[in-house]
């Protein structure tokens, strides 16, 4: 099945995407700290941060849509946590307004980095800042995966939904998640044996 | 539960991220120390499980759902520390490709979920090793890790008090009864099929 939605584009060839990842990494972070720093005095920092991604975002050749797109998918989140100091006694509108705007520009940026960079290059430069092996290690499993076991939850629910007449009851679903966890459990023994074969002796060469 | 990038300031930010490094590299010495070929794959895999099962809604009263944060139940599993690598991890990834939760304010989110949850809650359990008790530590774990979360909004000034604790705690008391629910019954289903993963060593 068609999962790659998140990363479809780190693909395509632009001048953003053959930055070195280190830089790029290094530079969204520079990027969001700064922007979380100055923001507390003035307006000025957002229009010149959305200005500098626009910018980014032209010469990376991701489509203006698919980052919006993206963008709306997460507002929900943001808006609700917002939403808390709406209904507080003294609304302070501009911190509220001035942290959107903060999400907003990191949000962006973030989706910048993650289109433009594949996931391999981005655990590269991850692990050559200094990141720990077994968190590498652990991401790159999970991206591995992760595609497989949600094929697997999909066919597991919509068996589910046929049997219960669309409604799951949570004792069926909470057994369908202990099913789950000794499937991937049995073929985590299988990948075990396979990179074996392969020659695995504990170490993991990045 | 999970806080955006933006929301916290820059004080609240380098507090947290400085505790969740800190336990992350004793957790880290920890797993290391004990680790055996064998297990890598294991907590690989249960890493892209417990990523998987963030995603699955579970249904609450009047057709809301919820999504579990299973930090008990890997941490029951696997033990405490493993189980803090592998959540800290899942909520790394969630913020990479999906934008739930921040990656600066990643420090936060660890610490509320990973670090309540996997080592105060595996201990919690430890006090008498039941699945009823593993079930009480999630609710526990996760109505602390909701007021964990709206005090560090407060202490950077983005909430009130009082009305952000009446709206966490309720509905985390809520959504803790489920996961709680969840919990026993996740645990319950596998000693039933099977019983010797149970004895995974726990790190």
């Amino acid at each position: 099945m068609k999962h790659s939605f998140f990363d479809k584009y780190s693909y395509i060839n632009s001048p953003i995407h053959r930055i070195h990842p280190v830089i790029k990494i290094i530079v969204f972070f520079v990027f969001s700290v700064s922007v979380i720093l100055i923001s507390e005095s003035s307006f000025l920092i957002h229009i010149i941060g959305f200005f500098i991604l626009l910018t980014l975002i032209y010469f990376s050749k991701v489509p203006f849509v698919f980052i919006i797109k993206r963008v709306f998918i997460i507002f929900p989140f943001i808006f609700m946590i917002a939403l808390c100091n709406f209904f507080s006694r003294f609304t302070n509108y501009n911190v509220i307004i001035k942290s959107i705007l903060n999400s907003f520009l990191i949000i962006i940026a973030l989706i910048l980095l993650v289109e433009t960079t594949r996931f391999s290059e981005l655990l590269y430069g991850l692990s050559k800042l200094g990141f720990p092996k077994i968190i590498i290690i652990l991401l790159s499993f999970i991206y591995r995966y992760f595609f497989v076991f949600i094929d697997e939850v999909e066919k597991m629910l919509c068996s589910a939904k046929i049997r219960s007449y669309g409604k799951i009851p949570l004792k069926t679903l909470a057994n369908m998640v202990g099913i789950f966890f000794i499937r991937s459990y049995e073929s985590s023994e299988r990948i075990y044996f396979a990179m074996r074969m392969r020659g695995f002796n504990g170490e993991i060469k990045l | 539960m999970h806080i955006p990038d933006g929301f916290l300031d820059i004080k609240t930010l380098t507090t947290t991220n400085a505790v969740s490094v800190g336990l992350l590299y004793l957790a880290i010495k920890k797993v290391n120390k004990f680790i055996t070929p064998e297990r890598i794959p294991i907590m690989g895999v249960s890493a892209a499980f417990v990523f998987t099962l963030q995603l699955i809604a579970f249904p609450v009263i009047s057709g809301t759902s919820v999504h579990l944060l299973g930090s008990v139940l890997i941490s029951v599993l696997l033990g405490p520390f493993s189980g803090l690598l592998i959540i800290s991890s899942a909520l790394v990834l969630q913020a990479i490709l999906f934008q739930h939760g921040g990656i600066i304010s990643i420090g936060a989110n660890i610490f509320n979920i990973g670090i309540i949850g996997c080592i105060l809650g595996y201990f919690i359990y430890r006090v008498y090793p039941n699945r009823l008790l593993a079930a009480i530590s999630a609710w526990i774990t996760t109505v602390i890790g909701a007021f964990f979360c709206i005090l560090e909004l407060y202490l950077s000034g983005k909430v009130d008090l009082k009305t952000g604790l009446i709206a966490m705690l309720s509905t985390h008391a809520i959504t803790g009864i489920i996961e709680a629910i969840a919990t026993y019954l996740i645990l319950l289903s596998i000693n039933k099929i099977r019983p010797d993963i149970e004895n995974i060593e726990k790190i």
